[in-house]
């Protein structure tokens, strides 16, 4: 007898269950509608510039016409690819760009842990707070100047560094005509540019670890050494793995800003420093063709997603709380 | 996962909805424009209409004062109002193109062949203009607008799109020098000859000073520097695609197109061009001059962005530029530099002994006006313009700003600017420059005055052949982008005097170009050209 109204039960639920979870969206949504209504407007904001303009990927795939718009113009499959592949310095180009960024990425992320660990560890709060300021202050110079104080430094005629060459009796270099310096130089540039604004995301990180953590390998006899090696980087890995998760994501963007301003078109750096953006600049030059430009710009994202979700199922398996999704 | 497949459906729909109430928007503003167009107006009281239109650029100051004397002086004739959306320089092309593509209202754009103009007139987006010029009905154009100064800016299907406006057909090239250091390097005499200029660059080399000679731009080199003095060849043409220079080799009779060639083809090729064309050291003779030449530049030159800065610190000799900015340059550089004084030497030996029809032109104006098919104005838009353009009064108005308060006038042709003019900058390249209504500042030099007279003179200039000839690169677009990005560094390094043995590399290129589609795209021109021919082009 029991049995027939757990049946019964059983069968009325099933039906029920559909509407249970709309009807559970909703009143998740009643119920703390004031956190969805704050968060509005930045949905909006994705939805209208981030979302709604993919759309305009389909230029990639035709031979657009401002004014046949897009619903008026030809598609032409995967022509606007063909040109970048035809020739071979796409091969250079593409090696530049990932080389570049890797070590971008690699040095820049370093720079910045070890940044943000020894600033927290300093004591005098008016001196760490000039030491932080004074880091982070160069991320807001535009690489065009950036660009001109490295003129300065490398230039061979009364260049800075040539001038202090010379006064030891050492025949100058001329940078500006040898690529092998560039990739040193550029990343030595965007760690001054960018690392100490890069260490406040691992500050506020590090001032979220439980100071009872440090109390107790205090008492327990832990070094300062011991402290840093055991406790702060083990905690920071988290965020390290997320944000190099995120930075994988514009691997295939060369940083057309910083290297237009400071390589500008000088053709003998280009084998160590065109990347697939300045070299895209100056092909398009005379054409400013939109449709062979977003399909670069396309492929670019599309290996970057590729490589953010291989990332992220990298770190899926060798540390799980750090993955993104 | 339902609940998605629904989002994109909802998307796509509102996206294509969109797209399509910009393409209905634009067919159905396009309908009256059309009759509008041949429309006519009633003289008297024309009702009162508001001209929209886009620029690009700063607004000046006192625009607004202007506009009042404009609206002031033509309220009973043309009762016309003007408003300006003065773009970011850098946004104006993709702003006019978004535009076009929205079918959005508006009565003028700026818009030149470095911005939309050859994209946008195939596509139809501009409105023929042909019917307003050498028209009795619009004396002002007629008058302004010579004939041939119409025909030769008329496109591809031979119409008018555009109300071109430039006040010379070419900037002179000069090499501009430091005065003061040529006469403390024991030259009495301005310069007058490469060899002179040699001789200077060797005494400032010899000073020990560390003064580099000559400081060009990275990526320009030399350019018309050293260029060979001869005369042109109606049989063979340079044509100047994507930075590089093929030559049209046609018949005798210029009907047909025999060849086309470029830097680094087989000397059996070069050797069907008459001379001097028949090998490339003669057709390219600056080139070895480049590469003894570049020990005149600094040794960091591909990587100079400024080289005008760089003189102007005092840190060079002389350096390459136009005619055109003399007057602000010689300020600037002594305001800079204590006791330095400007001069400038004439590259070209015929321009420099001002020679009638030393210069070939295409008459083709660099800056215009387009107006929109879609706009509902056309024939107003035409009447402010012919406004414009019919007396020195009305265009100086808007060119330099109110008499006697921005300006003054001094005689015919010359002014003098008043404190005020820092108020009133405007571009007149965009709006109002013409041949036939420049005026000089009354402080000018008298040898840059004389080579801006001469260079104001119809008589200067001469149309060679296929100087109309305009190259539509549809067809090529991704031979063209690999071509010109595989060409470019060469070129540029070439083009500074770093390219020693210049012969052998350019062959070597010209077989890396030929597997990118350099073959594809001479004989895309070859067609081109012939089709020009055809038609009745010369």
């Amino acid at each position: 007898m029991s049995a027939t109204p757990a049946g019964y039960a059983e069968q009325a639920y099933s039906p029920s269950k559909k509407r249970s979870a709309i009807g559970a969206f909703i009143f998740e949504l009643l119920k703390n509608k004031f956190l969805y209504l704050l968060a509005l407007p930045g949905m909006i904001w994705f939805f209208v510039f981030a979302y709604l303009p993919m759309g305009g990927i389909i230029i990639a795939f035709q031979d657009f016409k401002a004014m046949q718009g897009i619903a008026g113009s030809e598609f032409v499959g995967l022509k606007n690819f063909r040109f970048f592949f035809r020739s071979n310095d796409w091969i250079q180009i593409v090696t530049n760009t990932l080389f570049l960024n890797v070590l971008f990425i690699v040095f820049n992320t370093l720079a910045a842990v070890a940044i943000a660990v020894m600033v927290t560890e300093l004591g005098g709060k008016w001196f760490k707070k000039l030491t932080q300021s004074v880091m982070i202050f160069p991320h807001f110079l535009s690489w065009t100047v950036v660009a001109m104080f490295v003129m300065a430094f490398v230039a061979t005629d009364g260049g800075f560094i040539n001038q202090i060459l010379s006064a030891f009796g050492i025949p100058p270099v001329q940078f500006l005509s040898s690529p092998e310096y560039w990739p040193f130089i550029l990343v030595l540039l965007k760690i001054w540019h960018g690392a100490g604004f890069a260490s406040i995301v691992y500050m506020a990180t590090i001032s979220g670890i439980n100071p009872d953590i440090y109390e107790s390998a205090s008492i327990d006899g832990a070094s300062r050494f011991q402290k840093i090696r055991f406790i702060t980087l083990p905690l920071l890995k988290p965020t390290v793995i997320l944000l190099l998760i995120l930075a994988v994501g514009g691997i295939f963007n060369g940083d057309f800003g910083m290297i237009y301003a400071i390589i500008g078109r000088n053709p003998p750096l280009y084998p160590t420093t065109d990347v697939i953006d300045t070299y895209l600049f100056r092909a398009m030059m005379d054409l400013g063709d939109m449709s062979m430009s977003a399909a670069i710009g396309f492929m670019q994202s599309l290996i970057g997603f590729l490589l953010v979700l291989s990332v992220n199922a990298i770190a899926k398996k060798l540390a799980p709380e750090s993955a993104i999704f | 996962m339902k609940a998605k497949k629904w989002t994109t459906v909802v998307l796509s729909v509102a996206l294509a909805g969109s797209l399509a109430a910009c393409s209905g928007k634009n067919n159905e503003t396009n309908a009256p424009a059309a009759t509008d167009g041949n429309g006519s107006e009633t003289p008297a009281a024309p009702k009162e209409v508001t001209l929209t239109g886009m620029l690009f650029g700063d607004a000046p100051k006192d625009l607004p004062l202007v506009l009042e004397e404009f609206e002031k002086r033509t309220k009973d004739t043309l009762n016309t109002k003007l408003e300006i959306q003065w773009n970011a320089p850098a946004d104006h092309k993709q702003k006019v193109k978004l535009m076009m593509t929205a079918g959005e209202e508006v009565d003028f754009v700026f818009d030149a062949d470095f911005q939309n103009l050859r994209e946008l007139i195939p596509q139809g987006a501009y409105a023929q203009l042909d019917q307003y010029f050498n028209n009795d009905e619009y004396p002002g154009l007629k008058q302004a607008f010579s004939p041939e100064f119409i025909e030769m800016n008329k496109r591809y299907d031979n119409h008018l799109y555009t109300i071109p406006f430039t006040q010379y057909f070419y900037d002179i090239p000069v090499v501009y020098i430091r005065k003061d250091l040529r006469v403390k390097l024991g030259f009495a005499e301005p310069i007058s000859s490469y060899d002179e200029l040699q001789q200077y660059y060797e005494k400032v080399l010899a000073s020990g000073e560390g003064i580099t000679p000559l400081a060009v731009r990275g990526i320009g080199g030399f350019q018309e520097m050293l260029a060979p003095e001869r005369e042109e060849l109606d049989t063979v043409r340079p044509l100047n695609l994507g930075g590089i220079t093929y030559f049209v080799h046609l018949s005798d009779d210029l009907k047909s197109v025999q060849n086309v060639l470029a830097l680094g083809d087989p000397a059996s090729e070069w050797a069907k061009l008459p001379a001097p064309f028949h090998t490339m050291k003669s057709t390219f003779a600056q080139y070895d001059k480049w590469a003894e030449w570049s020990k005149y530049l600094e040794k960091d030159v591909l990587s100079q962005k400024d080289h005008k800065a760089y003189f102007m610190s005092g840190k060079a000799a002389s350096y390459y530029g136009t005619i055109s900015s003399f007057a602000a340059d010689r300020k600037l550089l002594q305001e800079t530099l204590a006791g330095a004084d400007l001069e400038f030497f004439v590259l070209k030996e015929r321009i420099r002994n001002m020679e009638p029809k030393a210069i070939p032109t295409s008459y083709k104006a660099n800056n215009s006006l387009a107006i929109p098919v879609s706009s509902k104005n056309i024939d107003r838009t035409m009447k402010f313009f012919d406004w414009l353009f019919q007396s020195r009064e009305n265009h100086d108005l808007f060119e330099y700003g109110i008499e006697g308060k921005h300006w003054e006038p001094v005689g015919e042709n010359q002014l003098k600017l008043l404190d005020e003019s820092k108020n009133y900058i405007f571009p007149g390249y965009e709006f109002t420059w013409n041949p036939t209504m420049i005026r000089l500042p009354e402080d000018l030099e008298e040898s840059a005055r004389k080579y801006f007279e001469y260079s104001a003179q119809a008589d200067t200039y001469y149309a060679p052949v296929l100087a109309k000839f305009a190259f539509d690169t549809a067809n090529v677009k991704g031979e063209f982008a690999n071509v010109q990005s595989k060409a470019d560094p060469f070129i540029q390094t070439l083009k500074a005097g770093q390219v020693k043995d210049w012969e052998a590399e350019a062959v070597k290129l010209n077989g890396e170009l030929n597997n990118l589609g350099l073959d594809t795209i001479r004989s895309e021109i070859k067609a081109q050209v012939q089709a020009y021919l055809d038609a009745g082009g010369k």
